[in-house]
């Protein structure tokens, strides 16, 4: 799982309100290179919850040269469109957990794919 | 100011049969591309594969379009046209067509379309051509400009007539991408499906959807991500998910046939997929999960959703869930499968059309399929969020049909409308299957 995807997801448990974000243990964690591709990178400026990214690429000790916020010039400056693909893209969590903020729910990642399968009493 | 606007260029493109689906996804691409005007409308009987239109694009822009098109064997500018050869050359002589053309080593061919040319009528073309003085020196072996005379013998399997139809005279722009659907071909993906989509189709859904590098795809029953494999290979970042663990982990039972093996091998699964494609970079994530219950949060953006949801003939349609939901004993959570309950085909595509609503950028695509029960009448969802614009029937046997839907997004949900899309919840097409 990536961290793009991890930004995305939300426990949607029955009754949670928000449900975001995810908090995320990761066990297993691997880089694995991707062409960048500045053109994506600036389409997610908005789409993003940068804090969120930010937050969570540090707790997996991805995080070093990551700014509080995102720059004014985000857009033209190709030093952090790099580190912000860096981290979307090519930091991949293969074993670990993400926990519902509000229910403590754990939903697993085997095999670096979240499983976010709800059990029937809970949807 | 309107000089500075390229003169208006006639193009023929000659798809790669008269398949209607074929014409269609040439007439989507051309059309996406702005400034082109192409003449056949939504499903619209051809009957022919020449498809002729009119753009201010340059050579270089139309190769690219021709870069995405599956079903189209050549494009090129159309310099004449008439009934028969003579009519052709005077035509040409007295509009001064050849002032016109680039000066270069050229070379000239023959195609003719149904009919098997004999060397007499080849020769009988070339020389009632012979008194236009086409600019430059022949080339046969580096040709930079390459020319093409067309013979139209309508329909294939019917009867040539003894003279064409009609005829072209044509400068070669690009020629398509038949040669993907080798490429693709599901006989040689890593893993396959029970319904995994033909990859001609798949590329048809992907060019309508508009996919293209920088923009984010979703496709919530993935299954053996057949329809985004060509998402990704227009650049498109692509999720995907689905609610079969077995199949988007690569696991379980196989679809492949003649392995020797019941189970799915080591390369049998998604990531391999987009490995074997070299699409690595465009693999954005799979997820398990249900598509009746998103697991997004509710301000996510994607730029496009493609989706086969399964029509409960081949594929049950299933949602996590109970009739008697029974709490889980807290020591059997881990370790098991949820139990799950049918998931209404009404109610899949009314579900999947509201998430589009929400889950959209404005101007963004859906493309899904539907069942169509030849019986009855097929009612195209509507959505005060969408515009549809396309239906695209495929039949698929006596009973049964299957329609592509696009639809872009034109405005944002009003949580003060009801999202109505007028397909009843217990809608469905298997009764007319199973009798």
């Amino acid at each position: 799982m990536k961290l793009l995807t991890h930004n995305m997801l939300k426990s949607h448990v029955k009754g949670v309100k928000d449900g975001y974000p995810l908090r995320l243990s990761a066990s297993k964690v691997e880089l694995k290179e991707v062409t960048f591709n500045a053109d994506f990178v600036v389409r997610m400026l908005d789409r993003i919850v940068w804090p969120v990214l930010r937050q969570t690429a540090i707790e997996i000790g991805q995080g070093d040269n990551l700014p509080t916020d995102i720059p004014a010039d985000a857009a033209t400056n190709e030093e952090f469109l790099r580190a912000m693909h860096h981290v979307l893209l090519e930091v991949l969590v293969l074993e670990g957990e993400l926990e519902c903020p509000e229910t403590g729910r754990k939903f697993p990642i085997k095999k670096g794919i979240p499983n976010m399968l709800l059990d029937e009493d809970e949807v | 100011y309107n000089l500075l606007i390229p003169p208006a260029m006639r193009i023929m493109c000659l798809s790669s049969s008269e398949n209607e689906w074929r014409h269609l996804n040439n007439a989507v691409v051309l059309t996406a591309s702005a400034g082109l005007f192409v003449t056949p409308r939504w499903g619209y009987a051809l009957q022919t594969p020449f498809l002729l239109a009119s753009t201010r694009h340059s050579d270089a822009e139309l190769s690219g379009i021709a870069q995405r098109c599956v079903g189209m064997a050549y494009m090129g500018e159309l310099i004449a046209q008439g009934e028969n050869w003579e009519m052709l050359v005077e035509v040409a002589l007295r509009d001064r067509v050849t002032d016109e053309l680039p000066s270069g080593r050229f070379k000239f061919e023959i195609m003719s379309y149904n009919k098997k040319l004999v060397k007499a009528r080849k020769m009988h073309i070339f020389e009632t051509m012979a008194p236009l003085a086409i600019p430059g020196a022949v080339d046969l072996h580096d040709p930079e400009i390459r020319y093409l005379a067309v013979e139209d013998y309508g329909r294939k399997h019917m009867s040539a007539p003894d003279a064409p139809h009609r005829v072209f005279w044509v400068r070669q722009i690009a020629t398509g991408r038949r040669d993907l659907m080798r490429a693709f071909d599901l006989k040689t993906r890593n893993m396959i499906g029970n319904t995994s989509m033909d990859p001609e189709l798949a590329f048809f859904m992907a060019n309508m959807v508009q996919a293209q590098p920088g923009t984010l795809a979703y496709d919530p029953f993935c299954g053996t991500a057949s329809l985004l494999v060509p998402v990704a290979y227009f650049g498109g970042m692509t999720m995907g998910s689905d609610i079969a663990f077995q199949v988007v982990h690569g696991v379980g039972k196989t679809s492949r046939q003649g392995t020797g093996s019941k189970t799915r091998g080591p390369k049998e699964n998604i990531l391999a997929n987009y490995e074997q494609y070299e699409l690595l970079d465009k693999f954005g994530d799979v997820l398990v999960a249900d598509a009746a219950n998103p697991s997004f949060r509710q301000d996510i953006l994607f730029d496009m959703i493609v989706a086969d949801p399964p029509y409960g003939i081949r594929e049950p349609a299933r949602r996590i869930g109970a009739k008697d939901s029974r709490p889980v004993p807290e020591e059997f959570r881990d370790n098991r499968f949820p139990r799950s309950k049918q998931y209404g085909l009404g109610a899949v595509f009314t579900d999947l059309i509201s998430f589009g609503a929400h889950r959209l950028v404005l101007g963004g695509r859906l493309a899904f399929w539907m069942p169509e029960a030849l019986a009855e009448e097929f009612v195209v969802p509507a959505h005060r969020c969408f515009e549809v614009k396309a239906a695209c029937q495929q039949i698929l046997n006596r009973k049964l049909a299957r329609r592509l839907v696009v639809m872009a997004k034109v405005a944002e949900p009003d949580a003060s409308e009801p999202e109505a899309v007028g397909l009843n919840a217990e809608w469905g097409v298997r009764h007319h299957v199973f009798v």
